[in-house]
C-alpha cells in the first residue's frame, strides 16, 4: 500500500461523454491494486492552496498505469480543470490506490451483483474488467442507471462484454431519455429486483452512486431479503 | 524503599515496546476494519460509515445512530485523530 504522495504523469486522455473523460496516469514505478479502490488526486494552486479529491480507478494497464474517469461537477473546484484543461504530459500528485472495503477480487465466492447510478459505474467497471481479465466464470450482472444514452460511460466496451461474455449480463435503466423502444423513468424497486440475482443466490452486491441512489437501492435490497452484510455501498460526492 | 515496593505490579508487566509486533497487524487498510460505536454499540465497517468533509477536518459518523466516531484534522503539520466515539476496533488477524 502506498502511503505518500507521488507525481504521476498524464499519459493519455479520452472523452467518455460531453462532460466527462478518462485520464490515464503513468506512475514512476509499477502500480497494482484491487478493483473498487480509488486514488486521491491533489492539486496545488499558484498561491499554495491545495485541494484533494478521491476518484475511483476504472482500470489498470500493467505495469505502471491506471485510469480514472472524471465527470465535471457544476461549480466543482477540481473536476472542471481535470475534465477540460488537464493535458497529456501534465503531472498530478497522486496517493494510492487505496481502499479495502468497497473492493472485489476474482477469488471471491458467489455471484457478483453491480448496481451503478450515473458516474458510480466507474469502480464497478473496474470490477467487471477484473472479472473478464481473470476469465472468471462467476455469474455477474451490472444494472446501470443513467439519465440517457448520451451519458453512458464505457458504452461500446459494455456492449461487447454483455454480448460476448456468457457469464455477464448488462442492463441499463434510463431515467430521462432512452433509446427507441426502451422504458424511461426513475429507477424503481421492481426494476432493481428484476435485474438482480435473488437473495437466495447469496450474491455479493456493490452499489455506487449518489447518496440518495445508494440509500434507496440498499434499502430495497434489504427489504427484499438480501443480507445487509453482503451489500457494500459507495457514495460519491456532489 | 525501592521502586518495586512502590509499584507492586512491576514484575507483572512489560512496556509498550513489546506491542510493536501485535500492533503491526493494524498497519492495513483501515477502512475494512470493523468498529463498534461507543454510543449505540452497533458495529460496522469503517468504510460503511458516514463521512463529512465540510467541517474543518473530517468527521466520521456512525451509520446507525450518527454519533461521531472519529475526527481527523491537520493541526500545524500533524495529523490528529480523535476516536472518542469508537469503543472497539477490529481487524482480521494476520
Amino acid at each position: 500500500m502506498r502511503k505518500s504522495w507521488q507525481a504521476a504523469e498524464v499519459s493519455a486522455v479520452r472523452p467518455e461523454t460531453a462532460r466527462s473523460r478518462t485520464i490515464r496516469l503513468r506512475f514512476p514505478d509499477a502500480v497494482t491494486g484491487i478493483a473498487g479502490q480509488h486514488v486521491d488526486l491533489r492539486l496545488t494552486a499558484g498561491d499554495g492552496y491545495q485541494a484533494v479529491r478521491s476518484y475511483s480507478v476504472a482500470g489498470w494497464i500493467p505495469p505502471d498505469e491506471l485510469e480514472v474517469t472524471i465527470e465535471e461537477l457544476k461549480d466543482g473546484e477540481v473536476s472542471p480543470f481535470l475534465v477540460n484543461d488537464l493535458a497529456p504530459g501534465d503531472e498530478l500528485e497522486v496517493r494510492g490506490p487505496v481502499g479495502g472495503w468497497f473492493t472485489w477480487t476474482p477469488d471471491q465466492e458467489g455471484p457478483l451483483q453491480l448496481i451503478a447510478g450515473g458516474s458510480g459505474v466507474v469502480p464497478l467497471m473496474a470490477m467487471l474488467r477484473a472479472h473478464s481479465g481473470a476469465g472468471s466464470a462467476v455469474p455477474a450482472r451490472l444494472l446501470y442507471s443513467v439519465r440517457g444514452p448520451e451519458q453512458v460511460f464505457y458504452g461500446s466496451e459494455l456492449a461487447v462484454i454483455g454480448q460476448e461474455n456468457p457469464h455477464v449480463t448488462v442492463d441499463f435503466a434510463y431515467s430521462r431519455e432512452a433509446p427507441d423502444g426502451q422504458p424511461v423513468g426513475r429507477l424503481t424497486r421492481e426494476a432493481v429486483m428484476r435485474a438482480c440475482f435473488p437473495p437466495e443466490d447469496l450474491p455479493s452486491v456493490y452499489v455506487c452512486g449518489s447518496t440518495g441512489f445508494v440509500e434507496a437501492v440498499a434499502s430495497w435490497l434489504v427489504d427484499a431479503g438480501h443480507e445487509a452484510g453482503r451489500i457494500r455501498t459507495e457514495r460519491y460526492g456532489g | 524503599m525501592d521502586s518495586a515496593d512502590q509499584h507492586p505490579h512491576d514484575h507483572d508487566h512489560l512496556d509498550g515496546n513489546a506491542l510493536a509486533g501485535a500492533l503491526e497487524q493494524f498497519m492495513v487498510d483501515l477502512t475494512s476494519a470493523r468498529c463498534t460505536c461507543a454510543h449505540c454499540g452497533s458495529s460496522s465497517a469503517l468504510g460503511a460509515a458516514l463521512l463529512y468533509t465540510h467541517a474543518p477536518g473530517m468527521v466520521l459518523r456512525c451509520p446507525t445512530c450518527t454519533s461521531v466516531l472519529l475526527c481527523l484534522s491537520d493541526q500545524e503539520g500533524r495529523q490528529v485523530l480523535t476516536v472518542d466515539g469508537i469503543r472497539q476496533f477490529a481487524v482480521t488477524s494476520r
